[in-house]
This record gives structure tokens, C-alpha cells and sequence, in this order.
């Protein structure tokens, strides 16, 4: 693989029984950049992402996150990662923190409190509920703590689905900054999916489009570039 | 071992594992109840209060088993948290294993906690104690629950919902419980679960059977063993949609 790309997919295709879900997928991420992957509902935006943590398996290509080519998956190709799924689920019967440092040792990483109540305050996310049970949480407070809990250990890729999903316009630029400000000072690769085109293009320096299970375009953005134009055309060109 | 410290951590918080060791010390403190309404019965039986206790856990710590098993696969599936987890370094035969390994823990945990208080009871009261005869007929007890526990696992790891597996261990525990009751076949029966509900007995008579305390421990080893890895290659196969 080349030495900047990070993630890979060739020829990534998933059916579940007669329906495709994705087909022909490949495109690559490179390290230190932030990706946007913009699909409308259905389009296979979450099934990707499920598939690089091995949650499905892929029925027909292969990718490769870092050195490491999946399937067959390895807990190696997954340490590389951070995760935030569309619907991530916590034990409602412990606190956020309970939660986050719980779901951390599963990847041997063992964060302080302080570490803890920094990035939350990053997030924009309010200490105290950090002590409160899950089961008490908004919508938007467990978005916000499926976020938190990817970052520890801080990864090498972060890989978050639908991560503005959920949260009001000032969460939703807490979230943006924390993106940039890890991108930059961490070199934190960042896989973002986004069903909205304004988002992808106020933080991703590349992008691609899934629509129907395919990617249908792929390329840098520029400020000549308008995100949103290309989408509509994809679609209504059917 | 992540995985298995990651059950610990949980269980902790969880009320139930409390509850489920909370009954088996009321078993006995039921056993002890009745030794002191009736101290002339257990006398001249020359029963001890440990011995006593291993039938009400063998009969009853199946349930305790079998609930331990609704909070596998199927309900961390349902409740979403299992594709949480497996966004970690770990593999699905990690997590699995993992999960099975606390629960094999927590099945001791039932028997010998109870098991233990009462032969120390034992101890102060009458000069007895913890006898070699006693760790057999607790690790008979507590293979016995956890075969029923394997069941469950076998069968909440074909389901999406966290009773579907519970339930049809029950049911094969019941249709075994009743196809002994309907007698005949010998050869048979030996295989059945509940065949082995009074295994334990076998340590506590006055020259040990090693070859039927064996064929039990065998017969039951399979169930435990068979059923989970049998429930291991299922949910390896399977994916988190």
C-alpha cells in the first residue's frame, strides 16, 4: 500500500440475502486528512463503517486499514481505530465515565479522570453528567459520549457515522472544532459519514459519494467545488 | 482476560449478580432453618447442613444459570451494546469466551459461597468442616448449573431477543425432567440432564463410585463444553446488522 494511505477499500461489496447494499466500493484515506463520505438514507453510508470494525462481513472485496488486510479481521487492524457508530449503545446501569473507561480497557487504555473531563469539556459535554447513569442521558448527551469514548485511546483514524446527528447547532460546532483541532495538533485521520453536504464541506478536505451502494464521485474539495451541486446531480441523474 | 475483566466490572454494577447469590444464601439459611426446627432428623440421619444444602442449589441454581444466560448475547445484541463493544481490539471469540468464562465464575460463586459459610457453621458449631467429599458434590452441583447455562448460551446465540435462549434451556430441562419421570431405558437416561440433579450424592456415600461420579462429570462436561462451543461457532458466524 502506499506509504500515506491509511484506509482502502477495493471492491468493497455487501449483499444481505438479494439485496445489495453496496457494490464496487473503493476509494482510499490518507493519513492525517479528513474524509467525508456523504450518502442520503440507504445509500450504505453505516453498513461501510460496520463492515471496518468487522460488525458484517464484506461479500465480495477486501480493504486494508494501515498494513493490515481485512477480512480476515485482526484486533490489530481495529487498535488503529476509533469508533463511533450511527446508534452507539452504553450500559444505562453505569455513568458515562463508568461507561468510557470500561469500554477503554477493552483496548488495554486505562484514562484518568482529568484526561476524561478534558475532551468531554472539548465536546462541550457538561462534567456532572459524566457521574450521572446512561439511562438519564438525551439523545444528544449519548452522541456526545460515543464520541468521547472513541477517543480513548486516542487513535491513529477516527471513524465517526452520522457524528452531528443528534445535536443542537452549538454541539454541532463543538464537534466540528474538536475535529480540526485533533487533525491538526494530533495528525488524527478522521472518516467522517454525513447524510448533509454542508457539514462534509466545512471540515473535510477530501470526500467521496455513496449513493445506491456505489461511490459515484471522489475527490478533493475545493472552494470552486459545491458539494451539495454534485449530490443533487448524482441523484437526479439516476 | 480483558474480556472477562470487562464481565467482572459490569457485574459489579449489576444488581442481579447480587440477587442470584443473595438466593443461594437464603437456600441456605432455609437449610439451616430447618435443622433447627428438626435437629433430631438430621442427627440420626447423620446428615450434615452442607450436604443438605447441595440439593436446593442443584435444584434451583439452574434458574440462577439460566438467568445469568439473559444477560448474554442476546441482550447486549438487542440493547446495542455489543456492537459497541466489538468496535475494540477484541475478537468476537475473545468476547464470547470471555462472557462464557465469568459466567462458569459466577456458577462456583452460586455453590461454593453457601457451600462455605455452612461448613464453616459447621466448623464452630460441631468441630466438622470442608471435606474433599464436599468440593465433589459442589463441583457436581455447579457442572450441573452450568450446563444449563451452556444451553442458554448455545441458544441465545441463535436469537435476537434475550428470552429465546433462556427459554428453550428451560424447555429442554423440563422435556428431560419428564422424560425420566416416564421411566424405562436405562441407557438412555443417563444422558439426560436432569438425570444428574442428585449426582452429588455419589461423593457422600460410604465408598465413593468413581466410575459413576465419573460418567457424570463426562456427561455434564459435555453438555457445558458442547454447548458453548457449539453457541461460539454460531455467534462467530454471525453479524451485527
Amino acid at each position: 500500500m502506499e506509504n500515506d494511505v491509511i484506509l482502502k477499500f477495493k471492491n468493497v461489496g455487501k449483499k444481505i440475502r438479494d439485496r445489495v447494499i453496496l457494490e464496487g466500493v473503493s476509494f482510499e484515506v490518507r493519513e492525517g486528512e479528513i474524509f467525508g463520505l456523504l450518502g442520503g438514507n440507504g445509500a450504505g453510508k453505516s453498513t461501510l463503517i460496520r463492515l471496518l470494525f468487522g460488525l458484517v462481513l464484506p461479500s465480495a472485496g477486501y480493504f486494508y486499514v494501515g498494513d493490515y488486510r481485512c477480512p480476515p479481521h485482526n484486533p490489530e487492524a481495529k487498535a488503529l481505530m476509533g469508533g463511533c457508530l450511527d446508534n452507539t449503545s452504553f450500559y444505562g446501569n453505569l455513568t458515562g465515565i463508568e461507561n468510557i473507561t470500561l469500554f477503554a480497557s477493552l483496548s488495554s487504555c486505562y484514562p484518568r479522570r482529568g484526561e476524561i473531563e478534558y475532551f468531554a469539556s472539548l465536546l462541550g459535554f457538561e462534567l456532572s453528567l459524566l457521574y450521572k447513569k446512561v439511562s438519564g442521558y438525551s439523545q444528544g448527551e449519548k452522541k456526545k459520549l460515543s464520541l468521547l469514548h472513541s477517543l480513548f485511546p486516542l487513535p491513529r483514524i477516527l471513524v465517526w457515522d452520522e457524528p452531528w446527528v443528534g445535536l443542537d447547532p452549538r454541539g454541532a460546532k463543538e464537534v466540528q472544532e474538536l475535529i480540526l483541532a485533533l487533525n491538526a495538533e494530533e495528525r488524527v485521520t478522521f472518516f467522517l459519514s454525513s447524510p448533509v453536504s454542508q457539514e462534509v464541506e466545512k471540515i473535510a478536505q477530501r470526500a467521496a459519494i455513496l449513493h445506491q451502494g456505489k461511490i459515484k464521485w471522489n475527490d478533493y474539495l475545493t472552494p470552486n467545488v459545491s458539494l451539495e451541486e454534485i449530490y443533487w446531480e448524482i441523484i437526479e441523474r439516476k | 482476560m480483558k474480556a472477562i475483566k470487562a464481565e467482572i466490572k459490569k457485574a459489579i454494577h449489576n444488581p442481579r449478580f447480587y440477587g442470584g447469590i443473595l438466593i443461594s444464601w437464603a437456600l441456605a439459611g432455609l437449610v439451616v432453618a430447618q435443622a433447627w426446627r428438626d435437629p433430631l432428623s438430621f442427627y440420626l440421619g447423620k446428615i450434615t447442613l452442607s450436604f443438605s444444602l447441595l440439593y436446593p442449589l442443584a435444584l434451583f441454581g439452574p434458574v440462577g444459570g439460566i438467568w445469568g444466560g439473559t444477560e448474554n448475547i442476546a441482550e447486549e445484541r438487542m440493547e446495542g451494546t455489543l456492537s459497541t463493544t466489538l468496535l475494540r481490539p477484541l475478537s468476537r471469540w475473545e468476547w464470547y469466551w470471555g462472557k462464557a468464562g465469568f459466567t462458569l465464575f459466577y456458577n462456583l460463586l452460586l455453590v461454593f459461597t453457601p457451600l462455605l459459610g455452612m461448613a464453616l457453621l459447621e466448623k464452630i458449631m460441631w468441630g466438622g468442616g470442608f471435606s474433599f467429599r464436599l468440593l465433589g458434590g459442589g463441583v457436581m452441583v455447579a457442572l450441573y448449573i452450568s450446563s444449563f447455562s451452556a444451553l442458554s448460551y448455545l441458544f441465545s446465540s441463535l436469537f435476537y431477543r434475550p428470552w429465546g435462549g433462556p427459554l428453550l434451556a428451560l424447555g429442554i430441562g423440563a422435556f428431560s425432567w419428564i422424560v425420566e419421570r416416564l421411566g424405562g431405558g436405562e441407557n438412555v437416561q443417563i444422558y439426560l440432564i436432569t438425570h444428574h440433579l442428585s449426582s452429588f450424592n455419589i461423593f457422600f456415600l460410604p465408598r465413593i463410585d468413581w466410575h459413576q461420579a465419573l460418567s457424570s462429570f463426562l456427561i455434564l462436561g459435555s453438555y457445558t463444553g458442547g454447548g458453548l462451543l457449539i453457541g461460539a461457532l454460531i455467534f462467530m458466524r454471525q453479524e451485527e446488522k
